[in-house]
């Protein structure tokens, strides 16, 4: 009983941590430049900037204060309107197209997108009551995120063959081609589409939520990588891609090693 | 019946005819006018003194017949009309059926440098009016070239603007051509888009069908959506002529003797391939050009949005080889920065200009942007940015849509001039490229910044590490406090 106790409180410790996490790297990412629901606003619906611009902070700034507050409040009804805000972001980055693969904007932001609604779901819960659908919803997360990555890179992404590139430099020997950072980007986006097939069918392989969140994460720290360490804002934004799948796995682990949970789930 | 009603009847008559005959015309001239050749343009690549390329479309992919010849007629301009030569064919022509539209690409070579030609375009039955184009200069005389950006959801605006392009031609004789900084249109897979621009772009026309050729840069929204099959032509290149090809869209344009304009794509991966090129053309310029300029879309120092990856990858190579100014785009204000060197204020830095404004909403600028700082400059207004290379300046003016100067700003030249003969024996394309590794302290840091100085930017560049360390006090702060209420 003290190990599922112990297990859901570092649950909800990883999953608090991921949307603080997310919540800052937005607002960080976001005051720094501007959203694409601002510019959905603006030049798409035509709204005065002013109005755009105040509309704009007040949802950024409902990320950060609502999920901070969250944290401390238990709170977890404010999180789904967090999660409603993002959906907007990633809803307006594919309406304004403004790059070649905006069209996957939502699934690509999925993870980051439900990871509040997770969180609040999780703590709805008990310790012994069962997981599957909240499992589930997680798989379809990180299935999503993974699908879209995969889907990118095997697109070609720009800045997927840049991030391969600066990557090579800080290893020795020379710098890979474009050409090269291509192969290995459609190698990479063949791995992604492998992993999302598998989380969506829905193994339980611990060295494969493992990869996945460690690949997540890997994959985010490129972004500082090519851009310098100014770009920390868009590795914190991403916590949810490697999170979700680090959450997926300690969730397993908790009930695999707990003799009372096979039953119920 | 009075004399004066009998005599009065046939008016409203014929009045009531014309109407019906302008009614029921008018699908039919309309009609007419879109069968034929459409919007005729000129596009210059790396050597415009001695080649342009003619682009023009037909409509529908598969409305011609499929013998339908289409051909350029051209010639030098000056005589009668009856010595066009009709017969002269141009040198490579190139056709891509998209489902819209039919486009053709004719590369006219081994012109004369600054000799004004004419030409038509036949496809099929049909032939377009007699345009006219001039070649640029291949001596070190001053020239002028206009530039700006981000053309695309203001088409109000975007009229206004190109007809104070117009006016602004046919003012001053020494305009040879327009960089234009990307964005055009605000969907570059909607073909009506792209036929709404380019129908605006007609109003640069002048009076006697003069076109002003023009140097295209993709911006964010003329994505590939091909990219992972360059074969497949997109509405970009369609529309421009594959400026660099189907692979690639940054070259080299060297105009006159003493200028090299080094177009770039910021949507292409920019930390390998284009990086090393880029060092190469910047390398062989800086020993055969006086004057050298950049034009690319996504900004390294913006007046509005976080700074491009430009900022870390190409900033350096510009600051290195004396880039003379930088153009840039996106952001929707007018914008012109203080000279930077090495992340900081310095009188022989690299200036960089733009943002676009040739037809889009204007945004309110971030003038608290340390580079924004006075001798720069940032507001909101439409503008086109005029570059005037004389012997030993640089004049830089940003016009408004009544022809107001906005801006202005001089820079004098930081590299000998350059002989004739030296600047052509070296204008060969193409550098071998090799392998460039950036300073291990290039950084795009925080757009935000304030810094005046290179000293205050070493320390504020780690503002954003303080804003991380801050936030995770926070968090750790209200996890405590969580913890303590149980």
């Amino acid at each position: 009983m003290n190990h599922e106790r112990r297990g859901w409180s570092a649950v909800t410790l990883l999953l608090t941590a991921i949307v603080a996490l997310q919540a800052i790297g937005y607002a960080l990412q976001s005051w720094s430049g501007e959203t694409a629901a601002f510019e959905a606003m603006w030049l798409g619906l035509e709204v005065s900037e002013p109005v755009a611009q105040v509309i704009s902070d007040v949802g950024v700034g409902w990320t950060l204060l609502a999920s901070l507050f969250a944290i401390r409040h238990r709170a977890r009804w404010l999180l789904y309107p967090v999660a409603g805000w993002f959906l907007l972001d990633a809803s307006a980055e594919t309406w304004m197209r403004g790059h070649r693969l905006s069209y996957l904007a939502v699934p690509a932001h999925a993870s980051q997108i439900l990871a509040p609604v997770v969180l609040a779901w999780w703590e709805r819960l008990s310790p012994h009551a069962s997981h599957i659908a909240l499992q589930r919803l997680l798989r379809a997360a990180i299935g999503a995120t993974f699908l879209a990555h995969g889907w990118e890179a095997l697109r070609w992404h720009p800045r997927f063959v840049d991030y391969v590139v600066s990557a090579s430099e800080l290893l020795p020997g020379p710098t890979l081609a474009d050409s090269t950072a291509t192969l290995v980007v459609t190698a990479i986006g063949f791995q992604d589409l492998v992993l999302a097939a598998l989380v969506l069918a829905g193994l339980r392989w611990r060295v494969l939520l493992g990869w996945m969140a460690i690949w997540a994460a890997l994959a985010a720290s490129a972004r500082v990588v090519f851009g310098g360490w100014a770009r920390y804002p868009a590795v914190l934004l991403r916590a949810a891609n490697g999170g979700l799948p680090l959450t997926l796995l300690w969730l397993h682990s908790v009930r695999d090693e707990s003799p009372t949970t096979h039953a119920r789930d | 019946m009075t004399d004066l009603a009998r005599s009065s009847s046939p008016i409203p008559t014929f009045a009531a005819a014309l109407t019906i005959l302008l009614i029921v015309g008018s699908p039919l001239i309309s009609a007419a006018d879109t069968t034929g050749p459409q919007h005729p343009r000129v596009v210059w690549l790396e050597d415009p003194a001695h080649r342009a390329t003619i682009v023009w479309h037909t409509p529908g992919a598969h409305a011609e017949r499929p013998d339908a010849k289409h051909r350029v007629l051209w010639g030098r301009a000056g005589g009668p009309e009856s010595q066009l030569p009709l017969a002269t064919k141009a040198d490579r022509h190139i056709e891509e059926r998209l489902d819209h539209a039919t486009f053709h690409h004719a590369v006219l070579a081994d012109l004369q440098p600054d000799t004004r030609y004419r030409f038509r375009v036949v496809s099929g039955e049909h032939r377009s009016r007699t345009y006219t184009f001039e070649t640029a200069p291949d001596d070190n005389r001053p020239v002028a070239v206009l530039y700006g950006g981000d053309s695309r959801s203001d088409r109000k605006d975007r009229r206004r603007v190109n007809r104070q392009i117009r006016r602004m031609v046919r003012q001053d004789d020494r305009i040879v051509a327009m960089l234009h900084g990307g964005d055009y249109v605000e969907h570059s897979m909607v073909w009506e888009d792209w036929d709404g621009w380019l129908d605006d772009w007609d109003l640069t026309t002048g009076p006697d069908g003069e076109l002003l050729p023009v140097i295209p840069a993709r911006g964010n929204h003329e994505f590939s959506p091909h990219q992972a099959d360059p074969e497949t032509p997109d509405n970009y290149n369609a529309v421009w002529g594959q400026p660099a090809g189907n692979t690639r869209d940054y070259w080299t344009t060297t105009i006159g003797s003493h200028i090299g304009i080094v177009t770039l794509d910021t949507n292409a991966p920019i930390a390998g391939d284009q990086r090393n090129w880029l060092a190469s053309q910047l390398e062989r310029l800086a020993d055969t050009r006086r004057w050298v300029i950049a034009n690319y879309h996504r900004p390294a120092y913006p007046a509005v949005k976080r700074p491009g990856a430009a900022r870390k990858h190409w900033v350096p190579l510009f600051e290195e080889f004396q880039v003379d100014l930088v153009c840039e785009s996106d952001g929707h204000v007018l914008k012109r920065t203080v000279p930077i060197k090495r992340g900081g204020r310095d009188p022989d830095g690299v200036v960089y200009v733009g943002e676009g404004g040739l037809g889009v909403a204007q945004r309110t600028p971030d003038t608290d942007r340390w580079y924004l700082q006075p001798p720069g400059m940032a507001k909101r207004a439409h503008h086109i940015q005029k570059l005037t290379f004389q012997d030993d300046t640089l004049t830089y003016q940003a016009l408004g849509l009544d022809g107001e100067v906005l801006d202005a700003y001089e820079r004098q030249a930081r590299r000998p001039p350059v002989e004739h003969e030296e600047a052509e024996e070296t204008s060969e394309q193409a550098q071998p490229v090799t392998s460039r590794r950036l300073p291990a302290d290039a950084t795009m840091d925080d757009a935000s910044d304030t810094k005046q100085t290179r000293q205050t930017s070493s320390i504020l560049e780690h503002r954003s590490l303080v804003g991380l360390v801050l936030a995770c006090l926070a968090f750790a702060g209200a996890l405590l406090w969580r913890r303590r209420d149980g």
